[in-house]
């Protein structure tokens, strides 16, 4: 701050809302004469300076009214009310990177898919466990998943047909066809979807309207 | 099997037949594996019950992208099924979808049996009396049924 500010005296708190006021009026004023164009971009302290100068104009004005001279520290407004400037773009810093996220879910489930397709791992140095238990170490914490009851459930390879070509998941794979959802989760093999799509602009299995930007391939 | 038949129709006539459908039987011709004889059995409660209907079904080139033909052989008595046999039903036509299938088609036809739908007409005489004298519609189907659909041999 300048000078100027530093010789001024503190005005007790009781009047720092009248003083508040000061501001706000000098304030406008300097919009209105001064840097109009600037005054959407200001940062806090250019802001602040400006203030300052202005507070004592406002404050002049106002002792032509009243016959006394107040002189008002700015500064200590400032500190009890900070000012905000909802329009200064540089403050933009509260944001997300979304290809920095330490929780991707891929990973982890394509490693149950293999835990699930290779009993073979099971950890067979604790005996007090059962043989299809698969003991799971990861961040230092012991986790055991039994095997028999996870492949008691069917693999989506033995469950997923598409619905037009009839062919399930393992040959689609072997012919090298992209698996392909729609926007309404229902999944066929690509070149069938597509030529589906060039017949009628619908689902296939629930009939909800689709463009060719509703399909977007899927990865098991 | 020609070998020009895609896999889909392979798969479907060898499912239609390990696993047949109750009351309905598709048998492929042996000189044309994408025409199909057709015997529906009359659903139960129906004026149709004990009638045997026997239908045709063509699959054509752009199957299954569009919709199977098929045709009542047998005549019947039925607001949406007309002299020649042909079939007012939405999946034969514009609420077809490459997933339905030669068995879930048939389905529906047999379910058409038990439940005509006279506000949809194909036959309009037929749907008019359904309207105005259901008693005696359904006195006529069963008629026909019993002239046309029951084997008597």
């Amino acid at each position: 701050m300048n000078s100027q500010n530093e010789s001024t005296e503190i005005v007790d708190l009781n009047q720092s809302q009248a003083s508040q006021n000061v501001v706000g009026n000098g304030n406008r004023k300097t919009r209105t004469t001064k840097a109009h164009s600037r005054a959407k971009r200001v940062n806090i302290s250019r802001k602040r300076n400006r203030e300052g100068q202005l507070a004592n104009v406002g404050t002049s004005e106002l002792a032509s009214h009243n016959g006394s001279i107040e002189v008002i520290d700015v500064e200590q407004v400032v500190k009890d009310k900070p000012v905000v400037d909802l329009t200064d773009e540089s403050r933009n810093d509260v944001y997300v990177d979304l290809t920095s996220s330490p929780d991707v879910q891929l990973p982890h489930r394509q490693s149950v898919i293999r835990w699930q397709l290779s009993p073979g791992r099971t950890n067979t140095s604790e005996l007090n466990k059962n043989a299809d238990d698969i003991v799971i170490v990861a961040n230092g914490s012991e986790r055991v998943v039994n095997v028999s009851s996870e492949l008691s459930q069917p693999l989506i390879e033995n469950i997923m047909t598409c619905a037009i070509c009839m062919d399930d998941f393992n040959q689609i794979k072997k012919a090298k066809r992209q698996l392909t959802s729609t926007t309404c989760g229902h999944v066929f093999c690509n070149p069938c979807i597509t030529s589906s799509l060039h017949a009628q602009a619908k689902c296939p299995t629930c009939r909800k309207r689709l463009t060719k930007k509703s399909l977007h391939p899927i990865f098991l | 099997m020609s070998g020009g038949l895609p896999r889909r129709i392979v798969k479907e006539t060898q499912r239609l037949l390990a696993e047949p459908v109750p009351g309905i039987k598709a048998t492929p011709h042996e000189e044309n594996a994408r025409y199909f004889d057709v015997f529906v059995d009359g659903p139960k409660e129906s004026p149709f019950e004990k009638g045997c209907f026997k239908l045709e079904l063509f699959l054509p080139e752009e199957y299954p992208m569009s919709p199977p033909k098929v045709r009542f052989n047998t005549k019947i008595y039925h607001p949406n099924i007309d002299k020649l046999g042909r079939i007012c039903l939405d999946i034969l036509k514009d609420k077809w979808s490459p997933a339905l299938q030669i068995r879930t088609v048939l389905l529906s036809i047999q379910a058409l049996l038990s439940a005509p739908n006279p506000d949809d007409p194909l036959a309009n005489d037929v749907a008019e009396l359904w309207k105005t004298n259901e008693a005696k519609a359904i006195e006529t189907a069963r008629q026909w049924t019993h002239m046309y659909a029951v084997n008597k041999s």
